[in-house]
């Protein structure tokens, strides 16, 4: 005899669930929507209940927290699942995450949790395992069963983005993690309490495996307190609606919502086939030396990705030709997946009040058992999965864009490009107290890519999160002393240009104050050296690359002492140390993660992220758009001219007869040096034949050309002897 | 336009009067209350070009009840008290002063980057839809933004370990203030405003900072003013506090010009004392008062002041104040006879540091638009509303929550603002029709009762996170329902949310005018400490932390004694109300708690504090949500600096007869109500005497307001005239 | 065609097109629910007006490109300055004028942050020109010898037929089919 209804137990009620979509084509084999079209009132005013619950739940929680990530930066969110583990409805916040919620329910029904330990009124259940459904160990699920006269009718859920996750590296984002023992602490699914309270001895787990035992002790505390109110507040709406109303309308949900999606994606875009393409690179050779020998190596990543709108307004997602697992800290698995692709599907067509599980019964994914995101080995390092599934959120942005441009609904589209820089730390202060830390400032606020009718807004979006929010430098700092904030800014110049610019980047400069007896960062960071993403829009070019800039040794202090001032971006670090004014020991530059880096007083640390990409042809830029710009100072002058062919007095007034002939020579240029695309495929086809590449591209090409799909296109493309091979 | 005396008194020269005024954006309510608590109410249309001009003519509409004229009232009244949404419409307009700033060093784009909140105000489904981020037009250009190299550290987490709070890590390079300055004064900025980081721990360079910019004004002979953000706002958070000090620089100077406007006519007239005007945390004070930008967000506090008023006069502990309008939906608590103070609150897109009384408001009214998806069957009601128009029964082509009370016979269509203005019943039952019944499916009167229902929900899964995130039951609490619209839909709200008891005021429409008579005069003063208690402490040491807790204090007494007198305010007037905001050690939010010490001296002291603070935590969380071993933070103090000020009094009348008088009843009307047309007896509310008790199924008609009483429910006029509304 | 949705007009759809419409009315538009049904066929109206030649468009697909009815038969790509790329089932890109940056220096001119030049031991910026008016249709930043991206291959059949309810005069099975292949192949042959 199962928990769920009709005495199913839960494995057999997931089965059942599947089996219906795969036989129906609808949620729950739904072909009608009784509850929807007997009352459409009742239903909405039953489903908003449910969101308000989580909402109100939300509000009260948080406020527990030490964590400005999850107070200020909102990366927390409560929900509630049906037994299936199909969310229902969700709180704001990291909305993304409802996603992850049926795998990790799939997980326990498959691990025979039903029996042992067993589920039961008052339980708590965590986990941060990727294996089993979390999308990484820096996001903690704990959810709480609701029953009803012996039914489980539901879960509900909190979770949040906790500071640090005790791993090689401090913070939450570990950027070198040759395998899961090296994420940090890790825990599958787990009961951690009985009868609404947890025991003293998990407790101790943040004390002994985190570095921030108070941060993850008090967000653990703030994620029960509302998963349990929730739970008491679920059960007052089943009193009033009723449990076989309850029951039955938590599945109208779903397939309502699986409607409305596929509806608008039907009246906005274009069926096809689309492609968006990114390469970013992970660099461990010499980092991790003897003691990870396997990992001692460079990769290019390569990850394509082929979006189809099929005529049924469902979507397919073919990853095929994507990089292999490895031994590095980015494999993931489907469930992260899912999760943070919806956060590009949230803004493009699924936005609604009521976000729920509808998604999953809209996309169809081919993740190739062995490729990154379909890891074969369980001990697959999955720390920062999210940093290259993130990129996929992209293919939804920029392939949906260009779809409903087709279509003529220009409003709608919504390039982006985005990365963000983040980091941890960990440090020993002068009198031996150790301390650590993390930051998400420019994770958590990005500028947006330029529109077809439109530049992008500075600091006004987010993908990861909904509400974009740097925070407050006065909070972050207080939990940070020794990372001095010198410039928090919008950086000039630094965006994708095009007809329409994207919005500029957000740089920081910070000077190491008094780091006492060691202070170590790692920075992460998305780019990596081969462009945020492949293809630009419409013939606007990618926005600038992520940077971290690390000046040791240098005469900070003494500049400071004399009267001087300070740094305030990368650009004008540059400056200074051309101009001789700043002197630095060492600089490291790196466009993508940073390894562990020793930071002493005086150190100056420039980071800067969140530049977009452009829209069109830069030729055609409205004058007046960039006589602005020069006005405000966000294209320099040189810009102005070598870009866009601008040209201007010192006032930055335009001058137009001037401009419209450098755009013309600038024409003649483009016709001068380009050649005939045979032409020009001959010259790339050589070098294809002689395969001069450096060993991590090479490495990339043959690890892909493994997989059918990309060696049929690649040998196509180049007319290659089928014998060719690398 | 009406009156809280039926029968006309003669008034006589020695009366005094206490005059408040509520400059909404369309009409201004006027609240005028004699000595023995009789009052009279007015309305004129609100002239923002010259508020004089509604400022008396809203007067005189009030003083001709009782056969007088604006003058008379004047020349005896005690007070006048006028606040508004001038200052917004300062904002919305663009019409502020030309703002220059100085801020720390790399932090120059503070003011257009504003954290990012481009969602602040959205419904959640926009916030989804990305593409509608926006910020909000700039107060300062950003040429008028000048940086100064400084830093000073806000100390730390922890403590001891490394820097002590306000420790200067980069002096102040005083050139590069002179510079700014000049090149401002050049750009000729009308204000300036100074801006450091950590400023609120130690104020030094930012005070030497507008110390060099007042010098170069003056030896430049000019009148700028020059605000450092610690002045108006000494609490953490760099860009809450610089929207808060931007607002103070754009809008304070403009608004205080009209005020004083104002003033002058009312003085003209015989008006003997200074204009008083209200702040966000409800406190009455004089135009002159420093920190005007405290009285940008008055708006809906008026009604709150008076759930106050009326929590002390009817010895209420406990109430939920409940707006409903025609846009919003506010909703403000008064528990345990406090109350609650939101010390970020959102205006107009942004978000602000400053204390102002906790209101919660959504966009729910019956000016919201209702809308059906065909395709999905999917009904909405809003974002969108169309405000004045109404609705499809007046001026708006989409159908309307308006259109559904109407529709359903609610509102008396020949008595609507009493027959003031024509609304066309048949026009909005055919649109609802078009519009929502026949995409649906569904029949026009049904779907409309039910989408009533859904309007209900809405108010009452607010209400319910309201109180939840606070942890309160509201059957503790007394419904005190106010707003055009408050009285037509408590009976669908009631059946959602058990309350202890109902009250429906019988001036509902001018509520928040009354509240504004009723403020009392004081300011509040704020500062961030950064005291910590924890359990590894000696005793002295605790006692020297608790020190800084009574220097704070002390100081900011003094401030609130200074800034009283310069309003002609004797210090033997004035007293004082001490409390503080703590949370375990590793928590980022705080809450705010009374304290009855005003002095730390001894552990006792110290004690009952820590008392305070857990007191108000645990009657927020649960127990669990306790974290005592890591010990307590308090990071920030106040101090409210209370004058005397004369109240309204509320009139008692002798109870009469459970029989309402035969002339109150003004026959039948069907409305629509629970699947079916229910016949519902027609009261004037102006006619019901104390005492008298009226029934469901019936509609209670005023001028301003229509109170609709279900078949299960009976309302009861008690000594004040307060509607009850109660259960059969 | 029935009667204008006139929610969201013509004109303001003109000036959408041309990124002159006012912002407030733009939010307007997204908050539209549901969308103008008659979108698609204003905005062939507004696009049609806007190109020198007669070929009737079936879809824009870039600010210069379309796909269009060509005259007497056939379905190609063809630039709003009249150059035609052939057939749109083979990625326009091949017959474009291209050019490659591989050098920092060369890359410095469309990269305006220094530090944020791509590597060129890993990457080359392709751009592709009209052969017309050259205007920059579109770029590319990947490693050398990585094959050209076909942005965009429409089903158009369906769409017309299914999702649009007017059928095209032209319909066939294998409309919907990658034909860029081909073109590399004649290249092999010399041709």
């Amino acid at each position: 005899m199962g928990i769920c209804y009709k005495g199913l137990t839960l494995k057999e009620a997931i089965d059942e669930k599947e089996s219906l979509f795969e036989k129906t084509g609808y949620a729950y084999g739904l072909k009608s929507l009784e509850l929807v079209e007997q009352d459409p009132a009742k239903f909405m005013r039953f489903q908003m209940r449910l969101v308000a619950a989580c909402i109100n739940v939300r509000e009260m929680a948080k406020l527990i927290s030490a964590n400005p990530a999850s107070l200020v930066q909102g990366e927390l969110l409560f929900l509630l699942a049906n037994p299936e583990g199909d969310v229902t409805s969700t709180s704001y916040g990291l909305a993304g995450h409802l996603q992850s919620l049926p795998y990790i329910i799939r997980s326990i029904a498959d691990l025979g949790f039903e029996e042992d330990p067993g589920i039961n009124v008052g339980d708590i259940f965590e986990t941060n395992d990727a294996l089993y459904g979390a999308p990484h160990n820096a996001d903690n699920y704990t959810w709480v069963p609701i029953y009803y006269k012996g039914e489980l009718i539901g879960w509900t859920v909190g979770l949040n983005h906790i500071v640090d996750v005790g791993g090689l590296q401090p913070g939450g984002l570990g950027t070198i993690s040759p395998n899961v023992f090296t994420d940090g602490f890790t825990y599958p699914p787990t009961k951690t309490g009985t009868n609404f309270k947890q025991p003293r001895w998990w407790e101790l787990h943040w004390k002994r495996r985190t570095r921030t035992e108070a941060f993850n002790v008090l967000d653990d505390k703030m994620r029960v307190a509302g998963c349990v109110a929730l739970h008491d507040r679920i059960l007052e709406i089943v009193e009033e609606f009723g449990i076989d109303y309850y029951r039955k309308a938590l599945r109208e949900i779903i397939e309502r919502e699986r409607r409305v999606l596929i509806n608008r994606i039907k009246s906005q875009a274009v069926p096809g086939i689309y492609h968006w393409l990114q390469f970013t690179r992970v660099s461990y050779k010499g980092v991790v030396g003897k003691l990870f020998a396997a990992s001692n190596r460079d990769w290019v990543l390569h990850k394509p990705g082929e979006f189809h709108i099929k005529s049924d307004g469902s979507l397919f997602m073919d990853l095929e030709g994507l990089s292999s697992e490895g031994g590095f800290h980015c494999n993931g698995y489907p469930a992260g997946v899912r999760m943070l692709t919806s956060l590009g599907a949230w803004p493009m067509f699924a936005y609604t009040s009521t976000l729920n599980s509808a998604l999953m019964y809209v996309e169809k994914w081919n993740l190739p058992p062995g490729s990154m995101f379909n890891p074969q080995n369980p001990f697959a390092a999955t720390v920062m999965s999210l940093g290259e599934i993130g990129g996929y959120i992209n293919m939804f942005h920029n392939c949906l864009s260009l779809a409903f441009f087709a279509r003529g609904f220009l409003e709608e589209t919504f390039p982006q490009d985005g990365t963000g820089v983040g980091y941890g730390l960990a440090g020993v202060l002068k009198d031996g107290f150790q301390w650590a830390g993390g930051d998400m400032t420019l994770i958590t606020c990005w500028a947006q890519g330029a529109t077809p009718y439109h530049d992008g807004f500075p600091a006004a979006c987010c993908q990861p999160n909904p509400q974009p929010d740097m925070g407050e430098t006065e909070m972050g700092e207080f939990l940070q002393p020794t990372n001095l904030n010198i410039g928090k800014k919008l950086v000039h110049d630094y965006c994708g240009h095009g007809k329409y610019r994207g919005g500029l980047g957000i740089g920081m400069c910070q000077m190491i104050v008094e780091p006492g007896q060691s202070l170590i960062m790692a920075v992460f960071a998305g780019a990596a050296g081969m462009g945020r993403g492949a293809l630009g829009m419409s013939g606007g070019y990618g926005g600038d690359q992520d940077l971290i800039v690390f000046c040791h040794d240098t005469n900070m202090r003494q500049i400071l002492k004399e009267g001087g001032s300070y740094p305030t971006d990368f650009t004008e670090l540059r400056e200074w140390l051309k101009q001789g004014k700043l002197k630095a020991g060492s600089v490291e530059r790196y466009t993508s993660s940073s390894p562990n880096v020793l930071c002493k007083d005086g150190d100056l640390v420039a980071m800067a992220s969140g530049a977009r990409c452009g829209w069109g042809d830069v030729l055609e830029r409205d004058l007046n758009r960039v006589q602005e710009d020069l006005h405000y100072d966000w294209v320099t002058p040189r810009t102005a001219r070598v870009m866009y062919g601008v040209v201007a007095d010192n006032k930055g007034k335009v001058n137009v007869a001037e401009s419209e002939k450098l755009r013309k020579q600038m024409r003649d240029t483009r016709r001068q040096r380009s050649v005939d695309a045979k032409d020009w495929w001959k010259e790339e086809r050589q070098k294809v034949m002689d395969k001069g590449w450096r060993e991590d591209l090479r490495n990339m090409f043959a690890d892909s050309l493994k997989y059918g799909k990309f060696r049929r296109e690649f040998m196509g493309m180049w007319q290659l002897p089928d014998d060719y091979a690398l | 336009m009406g009156k809280g005396e039926v029968e006309m008194a003669e008034k006589k020269v020695d009366d005094r009067y206490l005059v408040a005024q509520d400059a909404g954006g369309s009409m201004t309510d006027c609240f005028v209350v004699d000595k023995e608590g009789k009052f009279a109410t007015g309305k004129f249309l609100t002239k923002h070009e010259d508020e004089r001009v509604s400022y008396l003519g809203a007067l005189n509409d009030a003083a001709k009840n009782w056969g007088m004229t604006s003058s008379q009232v004047h020349g005896a009244a005690l007070s006048s008290t006028y606040t508004g949404t001038a200052m917004v419409n300062i904002l919305v307009t663009r019409g502020g002063s030309k703002v220059g700033v100085l801020l720390t060093r790399g932090f120059a784009h503070l003011p257009i980057m504003e954290r990012g909140l481009t969602w602040i105000g959205q419904s959640y489904e926009d916030i989804l839809h990305q593409q509608l981020h926006e910020h909000t037009p700039w107060m300062v250009e950003p040429e008028n933004i000048k940086e100064v190299t400084e830093r000073i550290s806000v100390g730390s987490y922890y403590m001891a370990h490394h820097f002590f709070p306000g420790t200067v890590v980069i002096p102040l390079v005083e050139a590069d203030a002179v510079k700014g300055v000049n090149e401002l004064l050049d750009n000729g900025v009308e204000v300036i405003g100074v801006l450091t980081l950590a400023s609120y721990v130690n104020p030094a360079h930012e005070r030497r900072i507008a110390e060099i910019a007042r010098e170069i004004v003056q030896k430049r002979g000019l009148n700028i003013p020059v605000v450092a953000s610690y002045e108006i706002c000494s609490v953490p958070n760099e860009t809450e506090r610089l929207k808060t000090l931007l607002i103070q620089c754009y809008i304070a100077e403009v608004a205080r010009k009209k005020l004083f406007f104002v003033e002058e006519a009312a003085q003209k007239e015989g008006y003997k004392h200074g204009l008083l005007t209200l702040l966000a945390y409800g406190a009455a004070a004089n135009i002159r008062h420093t920190k005007l930008v405290e009285a940008a967000i008055s708006g809906p506090v008026g009604g709150l002041l008076g759930g106050k008023f009326i929590a002390d006069f009817l010895k209420i502990p406990n109430i939920v104040c409940w707006d409903l309008g025609c846009t919003t939906c506010d909703v403000g608590l008064i528990a345990g006879g406090l109350l609650p103070v939101n010390k970020n609150p959102d205006f107009s897109g942004h978000r602000l540091r400053m204390p102002m009384i906790a209101i919660d408001s959504i966009g729910a009214g019956t000016s919201h638009v209702v809308r059906a998806e065909p395709a999905t069957k999917r009904i909405s009601i809003g974002p969108a509303s169309v405000k004045a128009d109404l609705g499809t029964c007046y001026k708006s082509t989409q159908t309307t929550i308006g259109d559904i009370d109407l529709a359903l016979n609610y509102i008396n269509k020949d008595y609507y603002l009493g027959g003031t203005l024509k609304v066309d019943r048949d026009r909005a039952l055919h649109e609802l029709e078009n519009q929502i019944a026949k995409p649906l499916g569904q029949d026009v009167y049904d779907v409309s009762s039910k989408i009533l229902d859904l309007l209900h929900a809405r108010v009452a899964d607010h209400i319910n996170g309201v109180m939840l995130s606070r942890g309160l039951n509201p059957a503790e609490f007394t419904l005190l329902v106010y707003g055009a619209a408050g009285p037509l839909h408590l009976w669908g709200l009631q059946r959602l949310i058990g309350f202890g008891d109902m009250i429906v005021v019988p001036w509902a429409a001018v509520f928040s005018a009354f509240g504004v008579a009723g403020a009392d005069y004081f300011h509040r003063y704020d500062k961030a400490v950064t005291v910590f208690l924890t359990p590894d402490m000696t005793d002295d040491i605790k006692m020297y932390m608790g020190s800084a807790l009574s220097q704070g204090w002390q100081e900011l007494e003094e401030r609130g004694l200074q800034e009283l007198e310069s309003e002609g305010i004797p210090s033997d007037a004035v007293t004082f109300k001490h409390g503080l905001t703590g949370r375990y050690v590793g928590q980022m939010s705080g809450w705010e708690t009374p304290v009855h010490v005003s002095r730390v001296t001894s552990m006792e002291d110290l004690n009952s504090v820590i008392g305070a603070f857990e007191k108000t935590y645990t009657s927020i969380y649960p127990s669990g949500a306790r974290y005592p071993q890591a010990g307590y933070q308090i990071t920030e103090i106040y101090v409210q600096a209370v004058a005397k000020k004369p109240k309204p009094v509320i009139l008692s009348f002798p109870i009469e007869g459970k029989k309402p008088p035969n002339e109150a009843h003004k026959g039948r009307r069907d409305a629509y109500i629970d699947g079916g047309w229910v016949a519902m007896d027609l009261w004037e509310q102006e006619k019901l005497r104390a005492g008298n008790r009226v029934d469901g199924p019936a509609i209670i008609e005023h001028t301003m307001t229509t109170f609709v009483i279900p078949r299960e429910n009976y309302v009861e006029l008690d000594q004040y005239r307060f509607m009850r509304f109660k259960k059969k | 065609m029935q009667t204008e949705d006139t929610r969201f007009t013509k004109d303001n759809l003109r000036l959408l097109v041309e990124g002159k419409l006012d912002w407030e009315e733009v939010k307007k538009a997204l908050r539209l629910r549901p969308k103008d049904a008659d979108r698609f066929w204003k905005y062939l109206e507004v696009l049609q007006a806007r190109v020198p030649w007669k070929d009737k468009i079936l879809l824009r697909i870039s600010d210069h490109l379309y796909i269009v009815a060509k005259v007497g038969g056939g379905r190609i790509v063809k630039c709003d300055c009249g150059q035609e790329f052939g057939d749109y089932r083979t990625n326009w890109k091949l017959s474009c004028r291209v050019y490659a940056r591989r050098t920092a220096e060369q890359m410095a001119e469309v990269v305006s942050t220094e530090e944020a030049i791509p590597n060129p031991e890993l990457v080359e910026i392709r751009e592709f020109y009209c052969p017309g008016c050259f205007a920059l249709l579109g770029v590319e930043q990947v490693p050398v010898g990585y094959p050209p991206i076909f942005e965009m291959l429409p089903d158009l059949d369906t769409f017309y037929r299914e999702w649009l309810g007017k059928p095209l005069s032209d319909e066939r099975p294998d409309w919907f089919q990658d034909r860029t292949l081909e073109k590399p192949a004649q290249w092999a042959k010399g041709k």
